[in-house]
């Protein structure tokens, strides 16, 4: 499988008071295309920040962050806000914070600084709405929704730009077995049409076990739990091309 | 009454039990002779009959009688206040050890997370393979495959949540140790 994204070493921590607290340490990680990867760890870990560098949204202190051949950590931020928006989505349970029609809300990533009128976005959100079953929320607020009903819009919005990598924030957490599953047919349906690539994190267990590779994430560190797309595969194929650093971290191993 | 439930579910030999225990109940890792003891005496309590006698007694095969049957649905339902007794030998190490067995534990620690990550992995690809037939479901087989889903589920997530516990315990446990070579340290440079 063409591997998509990937972070090779990435460090990252934060000042506080006189200290500093270390977020990433080490961490090495890719996900290929048609793959759903899933980092399960407790709530305030900072799987969001392992989240949010892996699609451009927050800069490592050290390592290397690609999406496919581009390397992020050598992009402006005008690039990487271009980026994010067309080739990544962000999806999470937050919703957009002000009141919003959930057409307008799935429709923000192909809004952003690009020019399109709002007859295009309302076309393409409610499109994505359908693929996903709830177009039937269109012209309510994400405060009416219930919560598998936000579930299934932010996967919506998260497919709106046809992206090539979704990243996908504690979304599915604490949904019970049958919805999980749901959830997790939908995802796989829309990562076999779009030939996109999935970064998750989990909170649970039972959602992770969606995905095809399962690290755990503890006190910044990553470790692998299980990788199926491996026993699949049974080889990865790096790409021929393969830069040298990360045939040295040995990224995604 | 595992053994019990497998007949009645068809009938066998102490061999083909035997091989069934192994494979629907891998991780209770039942000894090999189970079922060739299990089944005679299940036999004399009136549960089992032989209903077709082999070359030795190994090969004769066994069905459910109506009492079995009863009894086996009884136990089925049959539910017990108290949550089961919990002895884990881990506890029992953490509970007993001195500040000289730290590292040792450690790395005991350590090497049965790894074991429990294994077979949270081997869960998690039978769950990942069985995705992969949910389409030849018939309407009568579909609650059967979506109990043993939830049963293959609960496995991965049993073996992934002791995975994780295992892991906590490792860093606290690492925690305790830098913590003491601070300390000694400390005392060392004063």
């Amino acid at each position: 499988m063409a591997e998509l994204s990937s972070l090779v070493a990435v460090s990252k921590s934060y000042v506080r008071g006189e200290g500093r607290l270390r977020v990433l340490v080490d961490v090495s990680l890719r996900v290929d295309r048609g793959e759903i990867v899933a980092v399960v760890g407790s709530r305030d870990e900072g799987k969001t920040t392992l989240l949010k560098v892996a699609s451009g949204i927050e800069e490592a202190d050290q390592g290397e962050v690609w999406l496919g051949d581009l390397d992020l950590t050598r992009c402006t931020d005008r690039e990487r806000s271009r980026l994010l928006g067309d080739e990544v989505t962000w999806t999470s349970r937050e919703g957009p914070g002000v009141r919003l029609e959930v057409w307008d809300y799935v429709g923000l990533p192909l809004v952003m600084g690009r020019g399109r009128g709002r007859r295009e976005v309302r076309g393409r959100a409610t499109q994505a709405l359908e693929r996903v079953g709830v177009s039937g929320c269109a012209r309510q607020r994400w405060e009416d929704l219930s919560s598998w009903e936000r579930v299934l819009v932010a996967l919506a919005r998260a497919i709106v730009s046809r992206p090539r990598l979704m990243v996908i924030d504690d979304l599915l957490d604490g949904l019970g077995m049958r919805r999980t599953q749901e959830a997790g047919e939908m995802l796989r349906s829309l990562v076999d049409e779009l030939g996109c690539g999935v970064l998750m994190s989990a909170s649970d267990l039972e959602t992770a076990l969606i995905a095809e590779r399962v690290w755990s994430f503890s006190r910044g560190r990553l470790t692998l739990m299980s990788d199926q797309a491996r026993a699949e595969a049974n080889i990865i194929d790096f790409p021929s091309d393969a830069r040298q650093s990360r045939d040295s971290h040995g990224a995604g191993s | 009454m595992m053994v019990l439930g497998l007949v009645i579910q068809q009938q066998d030999t102490a061999a083909g039990v035997g091989r069934r225990l192994a494979d629907q109940f891998a991780s209770a890792r039942f000894p090999r002779s189970s079922a060739h003891n299990n089944l005679p005496s299940l036999a004399r309590q009136g549960l089992l009959r032989v209903v077709e006698q082999g070359s030795k007694r190994s090969l004769d095969r066994y069905e459910a009688t109506p009492q079995g049957t009863a009894r086996f649905r009884e136990w089925l339902r049959e539910s017990s206040p108290e949550p089961p007794a919990l002895r884990d030998p881990l506890h029992a190490k953490l509970e007993l050890c001195e500040e000289e067995d730290l590292l040792g534990l450690i790395e005991v620690i350590g090497e049965e997370e790894k074991a429990c990550q294994q077979v949270y992995a081997a869960a998690h690809g039978r769950l990942i393979a069985r995705r992969h037939f949910e389409g030849t479901r018939t309407r009568d087989t579909a609650w059967a495959a979506r109990l043993q889903g939830t049963l293959i589920t609960d496995e991965a997530m049993m073996w992934g949540m002791r995975t994780k516990r295992l892991q906590r315990l490792r860093e606290e446990l690492e925690d305790i140790r830098d913590e003491l070579q601070r300390t000694r340290g400390g005392a060392g440079d004063g």
